[in-house]
């Protein structure tokens, strides 16, 4: 007994220090949402009951936000998956001249910060810079991206994918070399190549692997908070706000506590249904 | 079918314009620092100048480091003996930390940031370096010592208990003997913890108001809303290449231990 406790010491120091400063926030998350916390009476709030979550439901920003944080992950996760999945085959395809830059210049932009990025391509796209003045020899007409709602999405979409492609591409990279080398050796002894050999050998070895994969890609995207932020500001209007940066807006700009809770709550029971598909997905490694 | 070479060469292609349009606008922006006009390229140091010798700049790039350093330095004590326990003992416990700790990075507690200022604002840690150090350390912390753990792990345990044959103490095996072994471990942990805290807004975002104790990236973030309307724009770009400077230094130099975590 006493050895049990002994050679658990560690990890209570660990989780108690998690607990404290994220799983007791977490948990009070709840609560807060049920009431109209602000900053004016942050240790006496009114207890409101269900108002929060049935002002969000009725509201129409709050299903406009959810509806583009649909249409946010049914674009990009998938382009972003599908080339992370390319580029990862490709890295792992054996020999090739230029692999260790490649290799370089996929870690660098999870060196780089969001911000940097952000400032770098707005730049770009702003009226007057030379990817506009390219776009309006292309088009004809000019096209302000950040005052336009469709150009503002498209924008930001290929900005996402931009910033988490390489992200997926490490991700698929450890999922590949999951398979073993003679495997691949012996098929291709077999004759099997390109297509044929990922589809029937090496797809059904890491079918659950890629499945976590997704599943990261997915969450990643609904909680990008941070990116669109930086790339649009949720702009214009609120055209590209997703239900992240709308917590972000309510909670940090107008101090409506309660109700930035009460979509907090919303995103993490999200979270905590993908997360609990990864923990049936992930095996002890 | 298609010959095998003509894909290749096709993803090729693809692969390095897309690098290319990554990397495009970051060269554009590095030379662009070293103008004065917001659209010429010309080349002058004003702008660095100006901003290294300005105290308000020199303050985000300290409370950058502040926080940074301290959120990987807090790692060592408080997941280390953790780590340790996830690679040499056994229980029901352990085996649940071991497949779980390695996908807490997966959880976006962002969700919770209102609740975490609710508290601080409450306990008076709001608005403080200190804070920001015990949240961003407290995110990271399951998943760094689940990286220690891997290096621990491979650690043969012939080496410590081959050491304890010889008469070497508890406390002398694990300065000693484990530490320097694991070295690369905790120096990649502690870039790796470095570079993501630096890089991040959101949490300073919500959690830091006063100027004076603003983060780099937060300043940025708040110049970048509304400098697109004009304004010192060349100066944000000088700002934002010296802060990219330090995560990329770090990278470079400790690459290969840093590549090793994030290709877990």
């Amino acid at each position: 007994m006493l050895k049990s406790i002994r050679s658990h010491c560690g990890l209570a120091i660990l989780l108690s220090y998690y607990l404290i400063f994220i799983g007791v926030p977490a948990i009070s998350l709840f609560y807060f949402s049920l009431t109209d916390i602000t900053v004016s009476n942050l240790t006496n709030p009114t207890f409101l009951g269900l108002t929060n979550y049935i002002k969000m439901v009725s509201e129409e920003r709050f299903v406009y936000n959810l509806l583009f944080t649909f249409e946010l992950v049914a674009y990009v996760v998938p382009i972003t998956f599908l080339m992370g999945l390319v580029f990862a085959l490709f890295l792992n395809s054996g020999k090739l001249f230029l692999k260790p830059i490649a290799s370089l210049l996929l870690v660098l932009p999870w060196v780089t910060p969001i911000v940097a990025w952000a400032m770098s391509v707005r730049y770009l796209f702003a009226p007057g810079g030379p990817y506009s003045i390219l776009l309006e020899k292309v088009l004809g007409f000019p096209l302000r991206i950040f005052s336009d709602p469709v150009g503002s999405k498209i924008f930001l979409m290929i900005n996402l994918v931009w910033i988490s492609a390489p992200q997926a591409t490490l991700f698929t990279i450890s999922a590949l070399s999951s398979v073993p080398r003679s495997v691949i050796e012996a098929a291709r002894l077999d004759g099997a190549y390109g297509i044929s050999l990922f589809r029937h050998i090496i797809l059904p070895l890491i079918k659950e692997k890629l499945l976590i994969v997704l599943i990261l890609i997915i969450t990643f995207t609904i909680m990008a908070a941070e990116a669109i932020l930086a790339f649009t500001g949720g702009g214009p209007g609120f055209v590209t706000e997703t239900l992240a940066v709308r917590m972000y807006t309510e909670g940090r700009m107008f101090h409506n506590f309660g109700y930035a809770s009460s979509i907090g709550v919303f995103l993490l029971i999200i979270a905590f249904i993908l997360g609990l598909m990864l923990l049936l997905l992930a095996k002890e490694r | 079918m298609i010959p095998r070479k003509i894909v290749q060469a096709l993803v090729t292609v693809l692969f390095f314009i897309f690098l290319a349009f990554w990397i495009y606008p970051l060269l554009n922006l590095t030379l662009l620092s070293f103008s004065t006009k917001t659209y010429t390229v010309e080349f002058t140091l004003r702008n660095y100048i100006s901003l290294l010798s300005s105290p308000r700049y020199l303050n985000y790039l300290k409370n950058s480091f502040i926080v940074a350093l301290g959120s990987a330095a807090i790692q060592i004590p408080v997941c280390l003996p953790a780590g340790y326990e996830l690679a040499r003992h056994k229980s029901k416990v352990i085996a649940f930390a071991n497949r779980f700790f390695p996908f807490s990075l997966a959880i976006p507690w962002t969700v919770i940031l209102v609740s975490v200022l609710i508290y601080y604002l409450r306990i008076g840690l709001y608005d403080t370096l200190i804070g920001l150090i015990f949240h961003h350390s407290a995110f990271s912390a399951p998943f760094v010592a689940w990286i220690y753990s891997t290096f621990i792990r491979s650690l043969p345990k012939d080496i410590e208990e081959a050491a304890q044959l010889d008469g070497c103490g508890k406390a002398r095996l694990i300065f000693q003997i484990t530490l320097p072994l694991i070295a690369p471990g905790l120096i990649g942990a502690f870039v790796w913890v470095f570079i993501n805290v630096w890089n991040t807004f959101i949490v300073a975002a919500f959690l830091i108001e006063s100027e004076e104790n603003i983060v780099f990236a937060q300043a940025l973030y708040n110049a970048l809303t509304y400098i697109m309307s004009g304004g010192m724009l060349n100066f944000a770009y000088a700002a934002t290449v010296i802060f990219i400077t330090p995560p990329m230094i770090l990278f470079i130099i400790f690459r290969k231990w840093i590549e090793q975590i994030l290709i877990y």
